[in-house]
């Protein structure tokens, strides 16, 4: 028996931390906080490197388009170039400027129109895995986030505050498979569940076959969950399956927001009622 | 040990950086290589002790952290690929760069299939889904790809560090 545990060992121990893995799934299942309490420890230790390589990042790109881009341009037709290509790359300065302050100007609109208080943040990574839909921000608890906050982008949902670090956020974006949004069809008021899949597109779930929903309708959030604010956009629904057994309808929406694009969001640090 | 650990760790820490921030900068929405799973299989390949699979449950678990979603699933399939790794290895010869591929392809294969099937049971995750299983092969592709280049970078630095154990172990007997 000795000799066939010696002989096993390896094996064994993969058996045991496999089950010893199911029991922490298991844990963590029934309560979330488990695995957030260790995230923020990690965050803690990611997040100066993120923005390190953040500022590394755009200081290159600064130097890119001021110099290195002009360099090897000969004489004079070469000096008309260099013009050309310094007022180009100007120019889409200027343009990345006024998209990045059309992004916050709409941020802090709909800040105001929701009469809450918000936070902007900026996206400095995502999840390492394909199995989770999530990004960090750059502000934690010193910032005054909380978790269980909503993220927005513009006047539409991304998602909400799963875990917090001193100086970084984790957010669980909507299109993750444990993500569930309170929900309405906003021409019909027909309620349902918005829930993500892993995949780029959303579903609608428990809305009733009777219930009235075309391909085109906005589906905004219902605020009933006290998380995300009433009248906040989820998606366009851009597909309805027609199941002739089924007592629910199969409704597809596509987010309003592009998960994998991501830049500035706004943490809504009071639920709002419009 | 200590070195060697510290190894592991600034690897994961680059693994981490690399698949969360790096690729996704450059590439958003693209299906990234696993790095965490060429650890596990540098594990396997190097350090087939019940140790080696410790190490490749704690970088699991640290993957679970960084999600914050649930502790488990990446933990379990980290493990599994390492056991796939010491079995592929137990019977042939892996250490040129194609069977390190090869290796690095099942592995990843197995632990994303385990991930995905713990995801099944215990949320309410739907499993037959075509954009899954593409994402499933994209990924192991990519990491079989790399995964000759990173054992490749580790191997001599693992080397020195178990060596540096091993001479003090021997120093302090």
């Amino acid at each position: 028996m000795q000799d066939f545990f010696r002989r096993h060992s390896l094996f064994l121990s993969c058996g045991f931390l496999i089950a010893f893995s199911l029991v922490l799934m298991s844990a963590s299942v029934s309560n979330r906080k488990f695995a957030a309490s260790g995230s923020s420890v990690l965050s803690w230790i990611l997040s100066p490197v993120d923005a390190l390589y953040k500022g590394i990042l755009s200081s290159v790109k600064g130097s890119w388009e001021r110099y290195i881009y002009l360099v090897g341009v000969e004489d004079e037709r070469g000096q008309l170039a260099n013009r050309l290509k310094a007022l180009e790359a100007q120019n889409s300065q200027f343009i990345e400027l006024s998209s990045e302050n059309a992004r916050l100007r709409s941020l802090l609109n709909y800040r105001e129109e929701l009469k809450t208080d918000g936070i902007l943040a900026r996206v400095v990574s995502r999840d390492p895995s394909n199995w989770a839909q999530s990004v960090t921000l750059d502000r934690g608890s010193n910032d005054g986030v909380v978790e269980g906050q909503a993220v927005i982008d513009g006047n539409a949902l991304v998602g909400q505050i799963i875990s917090v670090s001193s100086s970084s956020a984790k957010v669980l974006l909507l299109t993750d498979n444990i993500s569930s949004v309170d929900s309405i069809v906003q021409s019909s008021r027909a309620q349902g569940i918005v829930v993500g899949n892993l995949t780029e597109a959303l579903r609608l779930k428990y809305l009733l076959r009777e219930q009235s929903v075309k391909v085109g309708d906005r589906i905004i959030a219902s605020g009933l969950d006290q998380i995300f604010p009433k009248g906040a956009l989820i998606g366009i629904v851009s597909k309805i399956k027609d199941d002739p057994n089924g007592m629910f309808q199969n409704v597809e929406v596509e987010p309003s927001v592009d998960m994998s694009r991501l830049e500035n969001v706004l943490i809504i640090t009071k639920p709002a009622l419009k | 040990m200590a070195k060697t650990i510290l190894l592991f760790f600034i690897a994961f820490i680059c693994g981490v950086f690399i698949q969360g921030t790096l690729l996704h900068s450059v590439l958003p929405s693209i299906v990234s290589p696993d790095l965490l799973v060429i650890l596990a299989v540098f594990l396997g390949l190097r350090a087939r002790t019940p140790w080696g699979a410790v190490g490749a449950f704690i970088i699991g678990l640290g993957a679970d952290f960084a999600s914050a979603k649930f502790l488990g699933p990446c933990a379990a399939g980290s493990v599994v690929a390492f056991a796939s790794t010491v079995f592929v290895a137990n019977h042939f010869f892996s250490e040129k760069w194609f069977t390190v591929s090869i290796t690095a392809l099942l592995a990843s294969l197995a632990k994303n299939l385990t991930q995905v099937f713990i995801l099944v049971a215990f949320t309410e995750m739907e499993l037959f889904k075509a954009q899954f299983f593409s994402t499933i092969l994209i990924e192991s592709v990519l990491t079989a790809a790399f995964a000759p280049l990173v054992v490749k970078l580790l191997a001599p630095r693992y080397q020195a560090s178990s060596s540096y154990s091993a001479r003090s172990s021997l120093r302090r007997a």
